[in-house]
This record gives C-alpha cells, structure tokens and sequence, in this order.
C-alpha cells in the first residue's frame, strides 16, 4: 500500500489544526527533557576529576568512594549478566514457541508481564528473605546480583522474544527442510539474524538495572562500604546505591555535591551508550530495507 | 547423541520458560506468609506480659487500651469496665530490682509477688522469663494484631510502647496520591508529544525522537531524584515555602516527570496503531483537524492510552528512589502537600534494614509490601484485559 503521511496532508483542511498547538508543547517537553540531560552531563564533567580515577598515593575518600561504587556496579552487573543471559535466551525460545506450542504459553507470559510490573522494592525484599537471610548469602554481592538478575529476567525474556518472532519464517522452514535439526537451526539460522535485537534487549536491560536503587539497598549493603570486595560474598556500595546514600544525609557539602554530580554522571553516561547502541542497531536495520 | 542435546535444550527452555512464573508464585507466596504472620503476632512483644490483681475482673485487653493506659490517657479501670480503682501502671524494668542487691532470684520473686498482691488497681509489664510461677493466673489475654484494624488504623508507630500500632491506611493513601496526581500531570502532556511524534513523516527523524524519549526511559529513577533535590527543592524553597526540604509537591512533579517518556512511548504506540483506513474515511467525510482527533484518534485509541496511563500508574506507585529522597519518613495522615507524605516505600526500605526479623514490626512492613504487590500485580492485571480488548 503506497499510503503515506504526506498524501493525507496534502488534503487537510488548513483551518483550525491543533498542530501548532501541539507542536509548542512537544517542543518546549523536548526543551525541558535536553535541559535535565544537559544539566546532569554539565554539572558531572565541571565536578568530574580523573584524579578520581588514577591510582593515587594519598589515600583520599573522595576517590576511593568513586572507584568502590564503580566496581561495585560493574561486579554487580558482570554477575547477573551472568545469570539472566541463559535463563532470558532459552526463556525467549520458548515464549517464541519454537521449541514446543504449550496452550498455556499464553498465561506464561501473563504472569511474566506481572511480574516484569512488580516493584522493585518487593524483589529487594524477596532477596532479602531468600537469599541474605535463608540462603545465609548475607549482604552480598551475589545476592544483589540474583535479586536484579530475577528483575531483569522478564523483561530479557519479552526482548528475546520479539527478537526470535521477527525473524522472516521462511529462513527457518527452509533450514528444517534441508534436514536441520531444531536446535541447529536455532543456533545457526534464528540466532544470527535476531542477534542486534537479542543484544539490544540484553543491554536496555542492563542499563535498566544498573540503576535500580531499592532492591540493593536491601541486599548489598546496609552501609556505606568502606572496603573494595574481595569476593561475590562481600557487601558492596553499587552507584545508585551510593548516590541515595550521600543525597540523604543532605547536598549542603560541596565535596560530597560534586561526588553526586560525577556519581549522576556515569550512571547517565552508562544510559546514554546504551542507548546509543541500540539506535545504531535500528537505524541500519530501517535504512538497509 | 544429537537427539539427546536437543532434548536437553528443550527442556532447559521449558525450565526457563515457566522460571519467572515460579519466582512471582514464590515472591506471593512469600510475602503472604510473612505478611500474615503479623496477625498471629501478640500486640505486645513477645517477650513480655502484662500482669494485673487476681481480683481484677478485666482479662483482656486490645492495643489501644494498652496504649492509653500507659500513656496516661486512662487512668481507672472503670473507663475499661472494671471496678473503680485507680490503674497503676509499673514496668518491671524500671522498678529498681537489677540495682539492689537484695540478692537471690527467690528473693527478687517474692518481692515482685508481694507487690502485685498488695496492689489493687496494679498492672505491671514484665519479661516473660522472669514471671513467677505464682501469678501465671494473673496474666493478661492478650489479642493478636487484625487484618481490619491494621489496614483502617491511621497510627503507624512501631516505637509506641507498650504496644506498636500499624496503621497501614496512612501510608496506602500516601502512596496512592503520589502515584494518581502524577499520572495525572503527565497524562495530557503526554497525549500531545504522542499525538506530535505520530505527525512526524520522515522514518529518520522519527526515529531519533522516539530514541531519545527511550534514552530518557532508561536513565535511572535515583538521578532524577537527585536533580530534583538540586532543581526543584530550591526553586520551590524560594518561590513558594522556604522552610520545605522534603514535600509531597517535589516527588509529584519529579515522579510525573520521570513517567512521562513512558507514557509518551505508550501513547504514540496507541496513536500510531490507529488504522489508516479510519482517518482515510473521516478525510473523505470533509472533517476538520479537530474532529479528527476527537472523534476518530481518541476515540479509537483510547483503550491503548488507557492501558499505557494504567503502565505509568504501576511504575509510578513503584517507584522507590525518588519518594525515598524527596518525600522522607512521615507518620501522620497526609494533609498537606507541601509537606513530607507517609507512603509504603520510604517506610520498607528505611525501617527494614533496622528490624529483628521475626519481629512484629518487620511482619508489618512485610505485610505493608503484599499490599503494594496486590497493587501492581492488580492494575497489571487489568492492564492485560484492556489490552485483550484492544486486540481482538
């Protein structure tokens, strides 16, 4: 169908459009959206010093705050990466209905929607209970890295799915008929093509919880760390976690302001290569059509 | 051997397939059974009790009462039925016993005997261990906590003493007006930033808006929180009350803020998968951009921004950081906005990490986190039958 915007606005009335109305909101929003950006990526780099990065002599907590929360993020990160890649793939094969058709795959996914809705304190507190206090994991590593992997696991499963879905049905029944097996196919055929988009999905989700808050201050840490983990069994003061922590006790300090600032800075900067990834992705695959 | 790796494969799938229906069973199942173990906690804690005169003829006594009468709201029995006698009220605690030296524990039971005997109007609240075995029968029934007057009471205080009140009606409505006044704000603005990226034509263009939107999607909740206390607070601070530090007002405006890109995805979705065909028709009736949208594209629809502002909502009444950094810790009911407002998560994550589990206090904020889980997983719920609808 050769329909486009531009035929149907060749013939519309040319009194009493709201689109400059709407257009002015739009653009003021947008305004307001660039100026929040913008505020954060000026304020972090005016109070970014890469003294906080380069390993110094003098013991200074400013820098080592900055180095633990960063390590922290990454170890948590590294870990339910880890975690949910497998569970969030095959989940995704299945939910594709590749595998096998169940007639209960539909309220499957039901309650995979709940539970991708459910707030994040509640997992902090499941980990709570399960991982910190019965589990015996104490306020760990590991036991922040499960309770964002079972946050992150929903929505990888929802990605890796639409991704599996979109791939064009005829690659797949050809490589049956030549006599592959499901599983080679699915390795050979459905992963290469749905790749940018799986990946695109794992990373959205990445950068998603690397800014969860709440289930950390549950299971990581009930305090500011001052220690860089030895282990996945030693608690640790992620970023968000570090942000919350400082932004509590009051921003009148204008070191611990700055700190704030470089803290904002990354956890920004973390969102915005992300996304940055991701629009690459699409971009090619809306101009190669 | 090929065949048994695809067998494996397969039900590994399977496995995670049904994985994240396990782990919400399990998070319900849960917090359900901590939750109602609050109501099968005693309203004082456990490890003490309250003993009165055997002559007395009151046996039973509710966490209110305990509470008026030890914070001298009530001082005769009479008011509680009894006969009228003056009520004295001791705490075995602060009675002196540990410091004298008065000697053995035989010594120090006869002494506590001695007291509840002599005194008519006496109760004393003791630790269980120490209780003599002549005043068991002395012992006050106490009741345990209620579902009804847990969630109607409008007390939370689990410092009170004797007896901790969970009034859980504060802090739901607290949560509530947050998350519903922010959804508003950010509906209709983002009713017109969807309706203005559906007018976009070129694919290109479109697509760096809806990426940055989506950018704007995924930066964590906690900096917006942050760039509100930097922001917002200051602005409000010198503009309208300088005395406000936390407020309800701030967490609106920064909630309402940090769903809308949300909302404006979900909102152009539903706009965009308005079928040519409808505005095709409506062109051809001769009808004027007004009329357009709002007798064809809302109409149409409405059932998917219905169901995106219901998404907004679940995310908005989840949202931890920005309640937690912008809104504190209140107690009382929430009367004005401009003030700090009890709510759910500010309560879990600052009073959980401080909690004897097994306690009654962290049975109640356990209690307090199935009914923000009844919450999301109800209006999600929701959600899906709208979206049912809208399909089919």
């Amino acid at each position: 169908m050769g329909y486009s915007n531009q035929n149907l606005q060749s013939i519309k009335p040319s009194k009493g459009s709201y689109f400059p109305l709407i257009k002015g909101v739009s653009l003021f929003l947008m305004f307001v959206f660039v100026a929040f950006i913008l505020f954060v990526i000026i304020k972090g780099v005016a109070a970014f010093d890469w003294n906080l990065l380069l390993v110094d002599t003098r013991n200074s907590d400013q820098r080592f705050n900055f180095i633990s929360a960063l390590l922290g993020t990454c170890y948590l990160l590294i870990v339910s990466f880890i975690i949910s890649v497998p569970v969030g793939l095959l989940g995704g094969f299945y939910y594709s209905g590749f595998f096998s058709n169940n007639k209960y795959l539909s309220y499957l996914k039901m309650l995979n929607r709940i539970l991708s809705g459910v707030p994040s304190i509640i997992f902090g507190m499941f980990g709570m209970v399960i991982f910190v206090n019965r589990l015996g994991f104490g306020y760990s590593i590991l036991a922040g890295s499960i309770t964002l992997s079972l946050i992150a696991i929903p929505h990888v499963i929802k990605s890796t799915e639409e991704a599996i879905r979109s791939v064009d049905k005829t690659y797949i029944e050809s490589s049956m008929a030549l006599g592959a097996s499901k599983i080679h196919t699915a390795i050979h055929v459905i992963l290469p093509i749905a790749f940018p988009k799986i990946l695109s999905g794992f990373f959205f989700t990445m950068a998603r919880i690397s800014g969860e808050t709440a289930p950390l201050i549950l299971t990581t840490a009930t305090y500011m760390v001052t220690q860089l983990p030895a282990s996945v069994f030693e608690p640790v003061v992620a970023i968000p976690h570090h942000v919350f922590l400082l932004a509590r006790n009051g921003v009148e300090n204008v070191q611990t302001l700055d700190l704030l600032y470089a803290l904002s800075l990354v956890l920004l900067v973390i969102a915005v290569v992300v996304n940055i990834i991701v629009v690459v992705f699409k971009w090619r695959e809306l101009n190669k059509k | 051997m090929k065949r048994y790796g695809e067998r494996i494969f397969v039900y590994l799938s399977k496995f995670s397939g049904y994985f994240t229906s396990v782990v919400l069973l399990l998070i319900v199942l849960v917090f359900f059974k901590e939750a109602f173990n609050l109501f099968r906690t005693p309203i004082i804690d456990d490890t003490s009790v309250l003993i009165v005169h055997s002559s007395n003829p009151i046996r039973t006594l509710d966490s209110k009462q305990i509470n008026a009468i030890f914070s001298n709201e009530i001082d005769s029995w009479d008011e509680l039925g009894g006969d009228e006698l003056e009520i004295i009220k001791l705490n075995y605690d602060k009675l002196g016993f540990e410091d004298s030296s008065a000697g053995s524990s035989v010594a120090l039971k006869n002494k506590v005997v001695d007291l509840v005997r002599n005194c008519k109007g006496v109760i004393l609240i003791m630790p269980k261990a120490l209780l003599p075995y002549e005043l068991k029968s002395n012992v006050l029934q106490l009741t345990t906590y209620d579902l009804m007057s847990c969630l109607s009471g409008t007390i939370w205080d689990p410092t009170l003493f004797p007896s901790a009140q969970y009034g859980f009606w504060p802090l739901i409505l607290g949560t509530l007006l947050l998350a519903l006044l922010s959804v508003c704000i950010a509906m209709p603005l983002s009713l017109i930033v969807g309706l203005y990226i559906s007018a976009i034509s070129s694919p290109n263009q479109k697509l760096l808006v809806v990426s940055f939107i989506e950018l704007i999607a995924t930066i964590p909740s906690v900096v917006y929180g942050f760039v509100g206390l930097v922001v917002v607070v200051p602005f409000l601070q010198f503009y309208f009350e300088p005395s406000a530090v936390i407020t309800g007002v701030t967490a609106i405006l920064i909630l309402a803020f940090m769903i809308l890109p949300t909302l404006i995805l979900s909102t152009y979705k539903a706009i965009d998968s308005v079928s040519y065909s409808f505005k095709e028709g409506a062109y051809a009736l001769g009808v004027s951009e007004w009329q357009m949208l709002i007798k064809v594209i809302l109409p149409a629809s409405f059932v998917g921004i219905l169901s995106g502002s219901l998404m907004g909502l679940v995310r908005a009444i989840g949202e931890t950081m920005i309640v937690l950094v912008l809104v504190g810790n209140a107690k009382i009911m929430p009367v004005k906005l401009i003030q700090s407002v009890p709510n759910i998560h500010s309560s879990i994550a600052l009073e959980l990490n401080h909690v004897l589990v097994g306690s009654s206090h962290y049975y109640a904020l356990f209690a307090l986190g199935a009914v923000l889980l009844v919450l999301s997983i109800v209006i999600t719920i929701v959600v899906e039958m709208l979206n049912r609808k809208s399909y089919s």
